[in-house]
Protein backbone atom coordinates (compact mmCIF):
# COMPACT_ATOMS: atom_id res chain seq x y z
CA UNK A 1 0.00 0.00 0.00
CA UNK A 2 1.55 3.11 -1.22
CA UNK A 3 1.35 6.53 1.27
CA UNK A 4 2.60 8.24 -1.48
CA UNK A 5 -0.34 10.88 -1.49
CA UNK A 6 0.01 11.06 1.82
CA UNK A 7 3.42 12.29 1.89
CA UNK A 8 2.06 14.55 -1.11
CA UNK A 9 -0.22 16.24 1.22
CA UNK A 10 1.85 16.66 4.53
CA UNK A 11 5.07 18.07 1.98
CA UNK A 12 2.72 20.42 0.79
CA UNK A 13 1.76 21.83 4.11
CA UNK A 14 5.45 22.64 4.31
CA UNK A 15 4.05 25.52 1.91
CA UNK A 16 2.28 27.74 4.06
CA UNK A 17 3.49 30.78 5.03
CA UNK A 18 5.85 30.48 8.74
CA UNK A 19 6.20 26.78 8.38
CA UNK A 20 9.47 26.12 9.04
CA UNK A 21 9.23 22.11 9.45
CA UNK A 22 6.66 18.76 9.24
CA UNK A 23 6.64 15.70 10.47
CA UNK A 24 4.38 13.36 10.37
CA UNK A 25 4.15 9.70 11.97
CA UNK A 26 2.27 7.09 13.21
CA UNK A 27 3.77 5.47 16.41
CA UNK A 28 6.96 4.78 15.84
CA UNK A 29 6.43 4.87 11.63
CA UNK A 30 7.86 8.20 10.32
CA UNK A 31 5.62 8.90 7.12
CA UNK A 32 7.04 11.90 6.42
CA UNK A 33 9.61 14.20 7.80
CA UNK A 34 11.13 17.67 6.44
CA UNK A 35 12.29 19.17 10.26
CA UNK A 36 15.23 22.16 9.79
CA UNK A 37 17.19 20.19 11.69
CA UNK A 38 18.94 16.51 12.47
CA UNK A 39 17.22 13.44 11.70
CA UNK A 40 18.40 12.12 15.25
CA UNK A 41 16.74 15.44 16.65
CA UNK A 42 13.70 15.18 14.91
CA UNK A 43 13.54 11.67 15.89
CA UNK A 44 13.82 12.42 19.85
CA UNK A 45 11.27 14.90 19.06
CA UNK A 46 9.14 12.37 17.97
CA UNK A 47 9.77 10.28 20.88
CA UNK A 48 8.74 12.76 23.67
CA UNK A 49 5.67 13.89 21.90
CA UNK A 50 4.79 9.77 21.73
CA UNK A 51 5.49 9.83 25.31
CA UNK A 52 2.93 12.56 25.82
CA UNK A 53 0.53 11.29 23.84
CA UNK A 54 0.40 7.86 25.40
CA UNK A 55 0.38 9.35 28.63
CA UNK A 56 -3.49 11.31 27.53
CA UNK A 57 -3.96 8.00 26.23
CA UNK A 58 -3.26 5.86 29.15
CA UNK A 59 -6.68 8.60 30.86
CA UNK A 60 -8.35 8.24 27.94
CA UNK A 61 -8.26 11.37 27.16
CA UNK A 62 -9.52 12.01 22.93
CA UNK A 63 -6.53 14.86 21.65
CA UNK A 64 -7.35 16.53 19.20
CA UNK A 65 -4.51 19.31 18.92
CA UNK A 66 -1.66 20.65 21.24
CA UNK A 67 -0.27 23.78 20.73
CA UNK A 68 3.57 24.75 22.56
CA UNK A 69 4.93 28.40 22.07
CA UNK A 70 8.51 28.76 23.46
CA UNK A 71 10.43 31.51 23.31
CA UNK A 72 12.22 30.88 19.52
CA UNK A 73 9.12 28.71 17.64
CA UNK A 74 6.03 26.78 18.01
CA UNK A 75 5.20 23.14 18.13
CA UNK A 76 2.02 22.19 16.83
CA UNK A 77 0.44 18.84 17.41
CA UNK A 78 -2.81 17.57 15.62
CA UNK A 79 -3.80 14.00 16.06
CA UNK A 80 -5.69 11.88 14.70
CA UNK A 81 -6.19 8.13 15.86
CA UNK A 82 -2.73 7.54 16.96
CA UNK A 83 -1.71 9.76 13.49
CA UNK A 84 0.17 12.56 14.35
CA UNK A 85 1.02 15.77 12.28
CA UNK A 86 3.31 17.95 13.93
CA UNK A 87 4.61 21.47 12.81
CA UNK A 88 7.31 23.56 13.72
CA UNK A 89 5.99 26.80 13.12
CA UNK A 90 7.66 30.62 12.97
CA UNK A 91 6.06 33.94 14.68
CA UNK A 92 4.88 34.57 10.84
CA UNK A 93 2.58 30.86 10.51
CA UNK A 94 -1.29 30.91 11.17
CA UNK A 95 -1.46 28.42 13.45
CA UNK A 96 -5.20 27.98 13.13
CA UNK A 97 -4.57 27.36 9.23
CA UNK A 98 -2.29 24.95 9.86
CA UNK A 99 -4.34 23.13 12.43
CA UNK A 100 -6.91 23.20 10.04
CA UNK A 101 -5.53 22.50 7.05
CA UNK A 102 -3.52 19.35 8.95
CA UNK A 103 -7.17 18.19 10.07
CA UNK A 104 -8.41 17.80 6.72
CA UNK A 105 -5.41 16.69 5.57
CA UNK A 106 -5.46 13.59 8.10
CA UNK A 107 -9.44 13.10 7.65
CA UNK A 108 -8.93 12.80 3.90
CA UNK A 109 -6.39 10.27 3.74
CA UNK A 110 -8.01 8.78 7.48
CA UNK A 111 -8.42 5.27 5.63
CA UNK A 112 -4.90 5.16 4.65
CA UNK A 113 -3.25 6.02 7.16
CA UNK A 114 -5.60 3.08 9.23
CA UNK A 115 -4.07 0.37 7.45
CA UNK A 116 -0.12 2.11 8.20
CA UNK A 117 1.84 0.35 10.57
CA UNK A 118 2.53 1.91 13.73
CA UNK A 119 6.37 0.09 14.02
CA UNK A 120 9.32 1.42 12.42
CA UNK A 121 9.66 0.85 8.74
CA UNK A 122 13.17 -0.78 7.38
CA UNK A 123 14.74 1.33 4.98
CA UNK A 124 13.11 0.75 1.36
CA UNK A 125 15.74 -1.21 -0.58
CA UNK A 126 16.12 0.32 -3.86
CA UNK A 127 13.91 -0.66 -6.83
CA UNK A 128 16.04 -3.19 -9.30
CA UNK A 129 16.14 -0.94 -12.26
CA UNK A 130 17.61 1.37 -10.27
CA UNK A 131 14.92 4.05 -10.48
CA UNK A 132 13.82 5.60 -7.65
CA UNK A 133 9.85 7.13 -7.60
CA UNK A 134 9.50 10.52 -6.66
CA UNK A 135 6.64 11.85 -4.54
CA UNK A 136 6.68 15.54 -6.13
CA UNK A 137 4.65 18.17 -3.81
CA UNK A 138 2.46 20.50 -5.70
CA UNK A 139 0.93 24.05 -5.01
CA UNK A 140 -2.09 22.58 -5.82
CA UNK A 141 -1.99 19.71 -3.54
CA UNK A 142 -1.88 22.90 -0.65
CA UNK A 143 -4.47 25.16 -2.16
CA UNK A 144 -7.04 21.53 -1.88
CA UNK A 145 -6.20 21.62 1.91
CA UNK A 146 -6.05 25.22 2.56
CA UNK A 147 -9.93 25.50 0.62
CA UNK A 148 -11.25 23.46 2.76
CA UNK A 149 -9.70 24.55 6.07
CA UNK A 150 -11.92 27.44 6.43
CA UNK A 151 -13.76 26.21 9.01
CA UNK A 152 -11.22 25.93 12.02
CA UNK A 153 -13.17 25.89 15.39
CA UNK A 154 -17.32 26.58 16.46
CA UNK A 155 -19.50 27.07 18.67
CA UNK A 156 -20.43 22.85 19.42
CA UNK A 157 -19.83 23.54 23.25
CA UNK A 158 -22.12 26.19 23.48
CA UNK A 159 -24.82 24.36 21.59
CA UNK A 160 -24.04 20.44 23.08
CA UNK A 161 -24.91 22.28 26.47
CA UNK A 162 -28.11 24.17 24.99
CA UNK A 163 -28.58 20.55 23.50
CA UNK A 164 -28.20 18.67 27.08
CA UNK A 165 -30.51 21.46 28.87
CA UNK A 166 -33.20 21.11 26.50
CA UNK A 167 -32.97 17.03 26.71
CA UNK A 168 -32.79 17.42 30.45
CA UNK A 169 -36.39 18.53 30.47
CA UNK A 170 -37.35 15.07 29.40
CA UNK A 171 -34.08 12.63 30.34
CA UNK A 172 -31.47 12.79 32.86
CA UNK A 173 -27.93 13.79 31.98
CA UNK A 174 -26.40 10.33 31.21
CA UNK A 175 -28.76 9.34 29.12
CA UNK A 176 -28.88 12.79 27.18
CA UNK A 177 -24.72 12.71 26.57
CA UNK A 178 -25.03 9.31 25.94
CA UNK A 179 -27.86 10.15 23.09
CA UNK A 180 -25.71 12.91 21.78
CA UNK A 181 -22.71 10.94 21.27
CA UNK A 182 -24.39 8.00 19.67
CA UNK A 183 -25.91 10.68 17.18
CA UNK A 184 -22.62 11.60 16.65
CA UNK A 185 -21.30 8.43 15.78
CA UNK A 186 -24.20 7.43 13.62
CA UNK A 187 -23.73 10.53 11.37
CA UNK A 188 -19.69 9.33 11.51
CA UNK A 189 -18.87 13.03 12.27
CA UNK A 190 -15.41 12.82 13.85
CA UNK A 191 -14.93 16.36 15.08
CA UNK A 192 -17.98 17.85 15.77
CA UNK A 193 -16.02 21.17 16.64
CA UNK A 194 -14.93 21.43 12.65
CA UNK A 195 -18.65 21.32 11.35
CA UNK A 196 -19.89 24.75 9.68
CA UNK A 197 -22.65 26.78 11.61
CA UNK A 198 -25.67 25.71 9.69
CA UNK A 199 -23.82 21.50 10.38
CA UNK A 200 -23.62 22.28 14.16
CA UNK A 201 -26.92 23.41 13.95
CA UNK A 202 -28.35 20.33 11.98
CA UNK A 203 -26.80 17.81 14.48
CA UNK A 204 -28.21 19.56 17.72
CA UNK A 205 -31.74 19.41 15.79
CA UNK A 206 -30.97 15.77 14.30
CA UNK A 207 -30.52 15.13 18.53
CA UNK A 208 -33.84 16.28 19.49
CA UNK A 209 -35.43 14.50 16.54
CA UNK A 210 -34.92 11.11 18.10
CA UNK A 211 -37.05 12.34 21.18
CA UNK A 212 -40.41 9.57 20.40
CA UNK A 213 -42.78 11.35 21.85
CA UNK A 214 -44.07 13.67 19.10
CA UNK A 215 -45.54 16.76 20.88
CA UNK A 216 -42.25 16.72 23.09
CA UNK A 217 -40.05 16.83 20.34
CA UNK A 218 -41.93 20.01 19.16
CA UNK A 219 -41.70 21.77 22.12
CA UNK A 220 -37.76 20.79 22.53
CA UNK A 221 -37.13 22.23 19.22
CA UNK A 222 -38.57 24.99 19.45
CA UNK A 223 -36.87 25.61 22.85
CA UNK A 224 -33.93 24.49 21.22
CA UNK A 225 -34.32 27.06 18.31
CA UNK A 226 -34.49 29.70 20.67
CA UNK A 227 -31.74 28.99 22.05
CA UNK A 228 -29.62 28.72 18.98
CA UNK A 229 -30.92 32.61 18.36
CA UNK A 230 -29.65 33.12 21.87
CA UNK A 231 -26.20 32.28 20.80
CA UNK A 232 -25.97 34.02 17.26
CA UNK A 233 -25.93 30.87 15.29
CA UNK B 1 -3.81 64.56 31.50
CA UNK B 2 -2.79 61.38 33.43
CA UNK B 3 -3.02 57.88 31.18
CA UNK B 4 -6.14 55.89 31.87
CA UNK B 5 -4.70 53.36 34.24
CA UNK B 6 -7.03 50.21 34.23
CA UNK B 7 -6.33 47.68 37.67
CA UNK B 8 -8.66 44.99 39.35
CA UNK B 9 -11.81 45.55 40.58
CA UNK B 10 -10.34 43.62 43.91
CA UNK B 11 -7.37 45.21 44.44
CA UNK B 12 -7.28 47.62 47.75
CA UNK B 13 -8.32 50.92 46.96
CA UNK B 14 -5.90 54.15 48.20
CA UNK B 15 -8.71 55.85 50.00
CA UNK B 16 -12.22 55.37 50.60
CA UNK B 17 -14.62 57.13 48.48
CA UNK B 18 -12.95 59.37 45.38
CA UNK B 19 -12.13 57.30 42.99
CA UNK B 20 -9.47 58.98 40.44
CA UNK B 21 -11.13 59.59 36.88
CA UNK B 22 -8.23 58.10 35.40
CA UNK B 23 -8.48 54.90 37.27
CA UNK B 24 -11.46 52.20 35.22
CA UNK B 25 -12.09 49.20 37.69
CA UNK B 26 -12.48 45.97 35.79
CA UNK B 27 -14.53 42.94 36.81
CA UNK B 28 -11.52 40.24 37.33
CA UNK B 29 -12.14 37.05 34.36
CA UNK B 30 -14.13 34.81 36.45
CA UNK B 31 -12.92 31.73 34.20
CA UNK B 32 -9.22 32.52 35.16
CA UNK B 33 -7.09 30.85 36.75
CA UNK B 34 -3.79 31.34 38.49
CA UNK B 35 -1.39 28.96 39.89
CA UNK B 36 1.65 30.87 41.74
CA UNK B 37 5.04 28.92 43.18
CA UNK B 38 6.33 30.85 46.37
CA UNK B 39 9.31 29.19 48.51
CA UNK B 40 8.42 25.81 47.60
CA UNK B 41 4.85 25.97 48.13
CA UNK B 42 2.05 26.28 45.27
CA UNK B 43 -1.01 28.23 45.67
CA UNK B 44 -3.80 28.27 43.25
CA UNK B 45 -6.37 30.89 42.55
CA UNK B 46 -9.32 31.39 40.36
CA UNK B 47 -12.24 29.23 38.68
CA UNK B 48 -13.90 26.35 40.46
CA UNK B 49 -11.80 24.07 42.67
CA UNK B 50 -12.87 20.87 40.38
CA UNK B 51 -11.45 23.52 37.35
CA UNK B 52 -8.50 24.38 39.16
CA UNK B 53 -7.13 20.98 40.18
CA UNK B 54 -7.33 20.02 36.51
CA UNK B 55 -5.45 23.30 35.90
CA UNK B 56 -2.74 22.41 37.78
CA UNK B 57 -2.41 19.13 36.52
CA UNK B 58 -2.13 20.09 33.13
CA UNK B 59 0.81 22.97 33.84
CA UNK B 60 2.41 19.73 35.48
CA UNK B 61 2.05 17.18 32.87
CA UNK B 62 2.53 20.04 29.64
CA UNK B 63 5.47 21.41 31.77
CA UNK B 64 7.02 18.44 32.04
CA UNK B 65 7.18 17.59 28.44
CA UNK B 66 7.67 21.33 27.41
CA UNK B 67 11.38 21.06 29.31
CA UNK B 68 12.07 17.80 27.49
CA UNK B 69 11.44 19.35 24.08
CA UNK B 70 12.46 22.90 24.61
CA UNK B 71 16.04 20.88 25.30
CA UNK B 72 15.63 19.05 22.49
CA UNK B 73 14.82 21.93 20.49
CA UNK B 74 17.40 24.48 21.72
CA UNK B 75 14.89 26.73 23.45
CA UNK B 76 14.65 28.44 26.67
CA UNK B 77 11.46 28.26 27.83
CA UNK B 78 7.67 27.24 26.94
CA UNK B 79 5.63 30.68 27.02
CA UNK B 80 2.14 29.23 25.93
CA UNK B 81 0.72 26.21 25.80
CA UNK B 82 -3.33 25.19 24.34
CA UNK B 83 -4.24 21.64 24.87
CA UNK B 84 -7.54 20.86 23.02
CA UNK B 85 -8.85 17.14 23.58
CA UNK B 86 -12.80 16.15 22.61
CA UNK B 87 -14.59 17.66 25.71
CA UNK B 88 -12.57 21.22 25.59
CA UNK B 89 -9.84 23.37 25.59
CA UNK B 90 -7.02 24.30 28.28
CA UNK B 91 -5.21 27.46 28.13
CA UNK B 92 -1.54 28.41 29.89
CA UNK B 93 0.50 30.99 29.38
CA UNK B 94 4.01 31.64 31.97
CA UNK B 95 3.55 34.24 34.31
CA UNK B 96 6.51 37.03 34.33
CA UNK B 97 7.94 34.87 37.47
CA UNK B 98 9.33 31.04 36.73
CA UNK B 99 6.69 28.94 38.53
CA UNK B 100 3.95 31.13 38.16
CA UNK B 101 0.95 30.28 35.42
CA UNK B 102 -2.34 31.91 34.77
CA UNK B 103 -5.10 30.41 32.23
CA UNK B 104 -8.31 28.58 31.88
CA UNK B 105 -10.16 25.53 31.02
CA UNK B 106 -13.42 26.06 29.12
CA UNK B 107 -15.22 23.65 27.50
CA UNK B 108 -16.04 25.69 24.45
CA UNK B 109 -13.32 25.67 21.71
CA UNK B 110 -11.85 28.81 20.14
CA UNK B 111 -8.44 29.41 17.57
CA UNK B 112 -5.33 29.81 19.02
CA UNK B 113 -5.52 33.50 17.48
CA UNK B 114 -8.85 34.03 20.18
CA UNK B 115 -7.04 32.19 23.30
CA UNK B 116 -3.65 34.07 22.62
CA UNK B 117 -5.43 37.41 22.38
CA UNK B 118 -7.61 36.37 25.77
CA UNK B 119 -4.61 35.00 27.83
CA UNK B 120 -2.41 38.09 26.75
CA UNK B 121 -5.29 40.28 28.57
Amino acid sequence: MSLNSVITSAASLQRLDGVAGVMLFKGRNTIHRQMPFSDTRAENLREIIIQMLDGYRQVRRKMHQVFLEFDGGSLLIVTQDEVVMLFFLTSRADSDLAASAASVMLNDHAALLHGAPTEQQPASRPPADGIEELVVTSPRALSQLTDKAETTVNQWGAVRQCVEGVLGKVMGRAQAANLIQRTITEAKISDPYRLTATAVRKLAASVIEQVPNTSKRRQLLGELEAALEHLDL
Amino acid sequence: MEPTRIIPISSARNTAGAQPSNIVRMEPDPGLIKMESFQGRETLSGGDTESAQRFAGEVKYVGYFADKLAETLGMRRLEIAIVEDRDGQTAISTGEKAGNWHGMISSNRRSIKQVRESLAR
